[in-house]
């Protein structure tokens, strides 16, 4: 049987990071389950107790035999939860930032009622949501004994056992499903390419991949006073041509992701001899591109030895400087100008979309206008080499 | 044959169903090590409360003698409508 296959790597390739959002995220879910199975719980509660012809209060007298139950998982993962957020934020300060450390303190001295009451409506629900799941095995034991009798005598509980188990397995398959939304989307950084993989509820999901040569940006935006304390923020990849840009939300330390790319493509750029430096006049090893300009609105510039030319092209703003009267040589002329990655000349089947060999060397074109600041640069460099 | 239990059942084998969905999809995401991460040990702990909330309905349901068979709800709604009337 043919299996959907997930990734599809390169032999050389490796993963460099995986990024997930921050389990913080799904709290959001868990919350949300919380709400509404409390709200049922106390349904749950009403209704057995008024079939058992009982009062809230006897009811809820012998669900206390089973106290110790709820005590120890109801301030159990409230407390767990707030020993994990303390964690991450003390992993995050572990290089002695003191300055953290005294914003967490000044922080909860703060809002440490708004912290106490999300404690104490947390250890409410989740007894609430105990006492819900147990109810069935309680209600053969604390409640007046119904074993063996028939179901007709008493359709009440047994409509109320059919609905509770009901909703209970529908809660959980809601907090599976949002867990499989939260945990199935995942940010790939390898050495060859960036890959985000959206997991659309059950049924679905979205692969997209860029490679690093169609990458323009990557920076990462941290905002709000929980997500700064806790370093959660996005990052964002923006891409050449039609490719949809990447933004990756509530990711833990995005900064160093963005960073993580830059310095990829950084190294893919060096291992393609690749020289980025625009004030560079030297050719590299091999043959560097070489990219020739024209004003982008098609007015011809002539300097002392060169000459400026419009290439007709509808949709697109060409760059085209054509060298006059002297040749090109090695170290002489030749200026690089790079929106990405260069591939070597003498593999034109590889440039970049956009990108077109001629017999001078590479134009550009690309679509987005000449700004006025790379052309100013581009003619002080001629003035300077034409008159050193 | 009981009608509550019929519905119980169905909706059991709807949950079923879904869950077994859910737990292949999951499977397949854990097939790539790279970015399986936790999710084999977090669908095993779905898998078991899932198990346990199954198996105390299961309890609870065996205290009953399950006899609410349809001639029950038709004696049951012609006596309301003999009330009302």
């Amino acid at each position: 049987m043919h299996r959907p296959i997930l990734l599809h790597l390169h032999p050389e390739e490796k993963i460099v990071q995986v990024l997930r959002r921050h389990w913080l995220v799904f709290c959001g879910h868990i919350l949300t389950a919380l709400v509404i199975g409390s709200i049922f719980t106390a349904l749950v509660f009403w209704a057995s107790s008024a079939l058992n012809g009982l009062a809230w209060s006897e009811t809820f007298a012998r669900l206390n035999d089973y106290g110790w139950v709820f005590g120890m998982v109801a301030f159990g993962i409230p407390l767990m939860a707030l020993l994990r957020l303390i964690y991450d934020f003390v992993s995050h300060t572990r290089t002695g930032d003191l300055e953290k450390i005294d914003r967490l303190v000044r922080y909860i001295k703060r809002y440490w009622y708004a912290i106490l009451a999300g404690l104490i409506g947390a250890i409410i629900a989740t007894n609430l949501i105990l006492a819900f799941l147990l109810i069935d095995v309680i209600a053969g034991h604390a409640l007046p004994s119904v074993a063996g009798s028939p179901v007709t005598e008493r359709i009440g509980h047994g409509v109320l056992l059919i609905v509770t188990s009901m909703y209970a397995l529908a809660l959980l398959l809601y907090l599976f499903v949002a867990w499989m939304d939260y945990y199935f989307d995942v940010f790939i950084i390898s050495n060859r390419q960036i890959l985000n993989i959206q997991q659309l509820i059950l049924v679905g999901q979205k692969i997209t991949e860029t490679n690093f040569q169609q990458i323009q940006n990557a920076y990462s935006k941290v905002s709000g006073m929980v997500w700064t304390l806790l370093d959660i923020g996005t990052v964002f990849v923006e891409t050449a041509g039609e490719k949809e840009n990447f933004q990756f939300n509530y990711v833990r330390n995005p900064g160093f992701a963005a960073k993580t790319i830059l310095e990829i493509q950084q190294q893919q750029w060096e291992h393609g001899n690749i020289v980025e430096n625009m004030d560079d006049d030297s050719a590299g090893e091999g043959g560097a591109a070489v990219f020739q300009y024209v004003d982008h609105v098609g007015h011809e510039h002539s300097t002392e030895d060169k000459k400026l030319h419009t290439l007709h092209h509808p949709s697109a703003y060409n760059i085209h400087l054509a060298h006059h009267g002297s040749p090109i040589t090695q170290g002489h002329g030749r200026r690089h100008v790079y929106t990405g990655p260069e591939r070597r000349q003498s593999d034109p089947s590889a440039l970049p979309a956009g990108r077109r060999l001629v017999e001078d060397g590479v134009i550009w074109t690309g679509e987005s206008p000449l700004s006025h600041e790379i052309e100013q640069v581009l003619t002080e460099i001629d003035t300077e080499k034409n008159n050193p | 044959m009981s009608i509550l239990l019929t519905i119980y059942f169905l909706a059991l084998l709807t949950f079923l169903g879904i869950f077994s969905f859910a737990l292949y999809r999951v499977w397949l995401f854990s097939q790539h090590k790279e970015i399986a991460g936790k999710s084999m040990l977090v669908a095993t702990g779905f898998i078991f409360v899932a198990g346990v909330i199954v198996f105390v309905s299961f309890i609870g349901l065996s205290q009953f003698v399950w006899n609410d068979d349809p001639g029950y709800y038709l004696e049951f709604l012609k006596g309301l409508f003999n009330q009302r009337s």
